[in-house]
């Protein structure tokens, strides 16, 4: 790959992991949960996106797919914790 | 039973797509997995008609660009209020009416997403009749653009469940 | 030499790397959960969509994943949005700097729908 193309790969996941901690603050602070399930959910987000940064920077698709699996246990757990903090039990 | 096995396409080509591997082999496995979940979940609400069929699939490709327009415009005006050092917002919840009669799931499942993606708007909650309850980043504009804006998304939703107009509909 | 491909993938990577950098400055400048999830929910959204099509130019093999992926999140995000709000709602989180509140008139809070 391209010596400018891969520098700026790695410049986007030093920025992409940075982003995290603004997260991890929300998620220790949050005044209730539903802020840190919030943070949480942005946390999985963003690691989808250094997932597909990773992929792109190693030329490795298996990241790809990383990204795909963490994609639909995000969704699901994102419900179940809502459900959970509304009604107080799990189904 | 035949819309269950058209359904299944859609799937096996979900399945083709995860799977990265365009094949006639994972085209047929994932179409046999698919027949099977589209027996078990199936459902009233969406019914292939020959005739309608290609109006369906149009409907939804319109329905798509307007969504990945509604995802750009609502970002770039998110971000703007982001940005501006005042951060301009008049935050409020607001009731919004799906306008369909029929009350179904299906509608108001994909009102609702499509409502949460459109600028400064998202679904926090249902009431038992046809009303949603928006909470808004700016309540003046969305009381103003939202019934318009559902009206239209409703007109998209009927043409792609394959449901009659609103006028003839009304009376059952 | 630059390939085409790289810069069109640099360019959207770009693209996505400041839509989520923004959202995330959102999600520390609003002031309660709900405004929270407008910036996150919808910038991140459109962030993620710039580092998918960026991935896609630097690995023209997985387009068709990614695709799937696009697809995915274009239908997933939205509803989580939507279960932490009604979750927030449902722990009795008022929205902060309400001009007006429809849900807490027209209805009580018992969790029925």
């Amino acid at each position: 790959m391209n010596p400018l193309a891969e520098f700026f790969l790695q410049v986007t996941l030093i920025v992409l992991i940075a982003l995290v901690i603004p997260c991890v603050h929300r998620m220790i602070a949050g005044p209730s949960a539903a802020d840190r399930l919030q943070a949480v959910d942005t946390i999985t987000t963003l690691l989808i996106g250094i997932a597909l940064a990773l992929a792109a920077l190693r030329q490795e698709w298996m990241f790809v797919d990383i990204a795909l699996a963490l994609a639909a246990l995000s969704f699901i757990g994102t419900l179940a914790l809502a459900r959970y903090i509304s009604e107080g039990k799990w189904f | 039973m035949l819309t269950s096995f058209l359904m299944a396409i859609p799937l096996a080509v979900t399945w083709m797509l995860v799977i990265g591997d365009v094949s006639l082999d994972s085209l047929l496995v994932g179409w046999v997995i698919g027949v099977a979940l589209a027996v078990l979940l199936r459902s009233e609400s969406a019914v292939i008609h020959w005739r309608k069929f290609p109006g369906q699939v149009l409907a939804l490709a319109i329905y798509t660009l307007t969504l990945f327009r509604d995802i750009w415009l609502s970002s770039v005006d998110v971000a703007k209020r982001v940005l501006n050092p005042a951060l301009p917002m008049n935050p409020g919840i607001l009731r919004v009416s799906t306008q369909d009669k029929t009350k179904s799931d299906v509608i108001a499942a994909f009102s609702a997403h499509g409502i949460t993606i459109t600028p400064g708007e998202l679904v926090v909650d249902f009431d038992d009749s046809d009303g949603m309850y928006v909470h808004c980043l700016d309540i003046g504009a969305s009381a103003q653009s939202a019934p318009g804006a559902q009206t239209r998304r409703l007109g998209y939703l009927r043409r792609i469940l394959g449901q009659s107009a609103p006028e003839t509909e009304s009376g059952a | 030499m630059v390939l085409m491909s790289e810069i069109f993938g640099i360019a959207a990577v770009a693209f996505g790397l400041f839509f989520s950098v923004v959202g995330i400055l959102g999600l520390v400048r609003m002031p309660d959960v709900y405004t929270r999830l407008h910036a996150s929910g919808k910038v991140s959204t459109l962030g993620l969509f710039g580092l998918l099509v960026g991935t896609a130019f630097f690995l023209p093999d997985t387009a068709l994943k990614l695709i799937a992926l696009a697809i995915f999140a274009i239908l997933t995000l939205p509803v989580s949005t939507h279960a932490i709000a009604k979750a927030a709602y449902g722990h009795g989180i008022t929205p902060a700097r309400a001009s007006r509140d429809d849900l807490a008139e027209g209805r009580d809070m018992s969790p029925s729908a």
